[in-house]
């Protein structure tokens, strides 16, 4: 189902014959799913359509109990040592949690881990993830005291810290402001262009999804799925499929098309 | 560990060795000769030290395993189950200092699991972690004087005089060396595992996808953390408090400026709980002789007033 617009682009992740449940339910059913180096791809669909379930999967975190395949840069995620798919594939979660007084810094440098790098690189490279999410200023803050807008832009942080190859987001703008939720975008596809990395991420706010995405992975309410570029899969009908509520759309001054609940 | 941190360790080292020379020369006989110091006095004062850094490392452990500020041992219940598991060995007619510690052992990780199942895994809300420990912790010690009620006259005065336990009691040089060994193996074992312990604090999904073997890591602190609670319950009685005032205490020095980092937390925390108990042990023989306070009171009323603040601190924690 996934358009191969470079034939010759690395695939990064690649599902076969996947299916997703949790106990009495199937989510997902049979999901054969391509996503390739530099894509950024978003998970649509409805509260308990499967979005976290599959990330926590394709993550490594929660144990796959379908026979369907998952393979990281063509190898079996089952085949992983941890420590090398910690090169491979970043994951924040959708409430991410801190220990007794941690700080911000703390997490972004402890993400590091799986490089071993030295004091003076890993200091530069944390700061320079800081930034770049635009919480340079909160690096010595405790994590409890922050936000939640706060924490997530601190999670991504430690994505990039991670230096991974692909970046998995369980609903990154679920609490930001919308400037922030804008400024989170334009980081993921500055971010993904220069160290052409691959992002995926889940979204509720359809309204953003013009906004940096290339490709959009659809799951409907009775475990199928569409998946492919954003100008195939994104329109009014699929979305109103995915969302179970009608959708139309508008046109800003700008001229570019966005989505809205009808 | 960097330079400063270094230097931090270095004080306490120096602070933990001054601690043992000063609880040395101070005593209720002013003029001590040399059978009274190396007899009486060196066994009790290592003991102290012991005990003190092995309450204090168990408490460590569990902030970390549960991601809980007011976590320890006697608030949890891990204490708790260990004296139960003590008296049970002692009911039964064990005497060695071997038995009746892992009888502790036993009940400490008995403990343990049973807090695992009873809140859904160590990093359930916190709220639901501690009533759960004080629950247990109550439960055990209404077993514990159900037992002694229950015992045999041979058994029962063994049983109430390591109740009362405390570090009065004569300590033999084979439980000093004992407790010594436990106290430095699990120094070095914990040593060892604080880089992934450090990243455990991120949450348990996040160390997974940094690649740490999580489960390993986590069963190691379960084990580790029962087993300084219940080596130090085998020895000196249930102390209270210590396990969460020298965490705090450290974390309050060094944590503006490094942060919580295990690395050097939980070897730190290993010495200074063995200078605090050697200094508060101290306390409690000298400040009414020629009686003697058991050293659990003094570390009582330093550490209730420090459990209500570190609880007014923490208003707004959640997970």
């Amino acid at each position: 189902m996934t358009i191969n617009s470079a034939k010759d682009t690395p695939i990064v992740l690649e599902t076969k014959h996947l299916n997703v449940h949790v106990p009495g339910r199937i989510l997902i059913n049979d999901l054969n799913w391509q996503v390739k180096k530099g894509e950024r791809w978003c998970l649509i669909g409805r509260n308990g359509a499967g979005k976290s379930t599959l990330l926590r999967i394709i993550a490594g975190v929660q144990a796959n109990s379908s026979a369907g395949e998952i393979n990281w840069l063509g190898q079996a995620l089952t085949e992983y040592k941890s420590e090398e798919l910690a090169k491979v594939r970043a994951y924040a979660e959708q409430f991410a949690v801190g220990g007794v007084g941690l700080r911000a810094i703390d997490i972004i440098l402890a993400a590091q881990w799986p490089w071993h790098l030295d004091a003076s690189s890993s200091q530069e490279q944390a700061q320079a993830a800081l930034s770049a999410c635009d919480v340079a200023h909160l690096a010595n803050a405790e994590w409890q005291i922050l936000s939640g807008g706060e924490r997530q832009r601190v999670s991504l942080a430690a994505c990039f810290a991670q230096n991974t190859r692909a970046i998995l987001l369980d609903e990154p703008t679920s609490h930001l402001d919308i400037g922030h939720q804008v400024a989170l975008l334009n980081t993921l596809v500055q971010q993904s262009n220069a160290c052409e990395q691959t992002m995926i991420a889940s979204m509720h706010d359809i309204g953003l999804i013009q906004r940096g995405f290339t490709h959009a992975l659809l799951l409907m309410n009775d475990g199928s799925y569409l998946a492919g570029s954003l100008s195939e899969v994104i329109n009014p009908t699929n979305l109103e499929r995915a969302l179970g509520h009608p959708i139309s759309t508008a046109q800003t001054v700008a001229g570019q098309t966005i989505y809205i609940p009808a | 560990m960097t330079s400063s941190k270094t230097t931090l360790f270095i004080l306490l080292v120096i602070a933990s060795l001054a601690s043992v020379a000063l609880a040395l020369s101070f005593g209720s006989v002013s003029n001590a000769d040399a059978a009274i110091i190396y007899q009486l006095r060196l066994p009790r004062v290592l003991a102290a030290f012991a005990v003190g850094g092995l309450l204090a490392m168990s408490g460590s452990l569990l902030q970390v395993l549960t991601r809980n500020p007011l976590a320890e041992p006697s608030v949890l219940g891990v204490s708790g189950g260990a004296s139960v598991g003590a008296l049970a060995v002692l009911m039964m007619g064990g005497a060695g200092t071997i038995w009746v510690a892992g009888g502790a052992w036993v009940g400490a990780i008995v403990v343990m699991i049973l807090l695992w199942l009873l809140v859904g895994g160590y990093s359930a809300h916190p709220s639901r972690m501690l009533l759960a420990g004080v629950m247990i912790a109550t439960a055990c010690g209404a077993i514990s004087t159900l037992m002694i009620t229950f015992a045999s006259n041979v058994a029962m005065p063994g049983m109430i005089h390591w109740l009362m336990g405390d570090l009065d009691s004569v300590i033999s040089l084979e439980a000093v060396g004992a407790i010594l060994g436990v106290w430095l193996s699990v120094l070095i074992l914990v040593w060892r595992l604080s880089p992934k312990i450090h990243l455990l604090q991120l949450g348990t999904d996040k160390a997974l996808t940094l690649g740490i073997d999580v489960s390993y890591v986590q069963w190691m602190m379960v084990l580790l953390s029962a087993l300084s609670a219940a080596a130090a319950v085998s020895i000196a009685g249930s102390i209270g408090f210590v396990g969460l005032l020298v965490p705090h205490l450290l974390r309050a020095w060094v944590v503006k400026k490094h942060g919580p980092d295990q690395k050097f937390l939980l070897p730190a925390s290993a010495l200074l709980g063995g200078t605090f108990l050697v200094l508060a042990d101290m306390f409690a023989r000298t400040v009414i002789a020629p009686s003697q306070l058991p050293v659990g009171i003094i570390t009582a009323l330093i550490g209730v007033p420090s459990f209500l603040w570190i609880l007014s601190r923490f208003r707004h924690w959640n997970t």
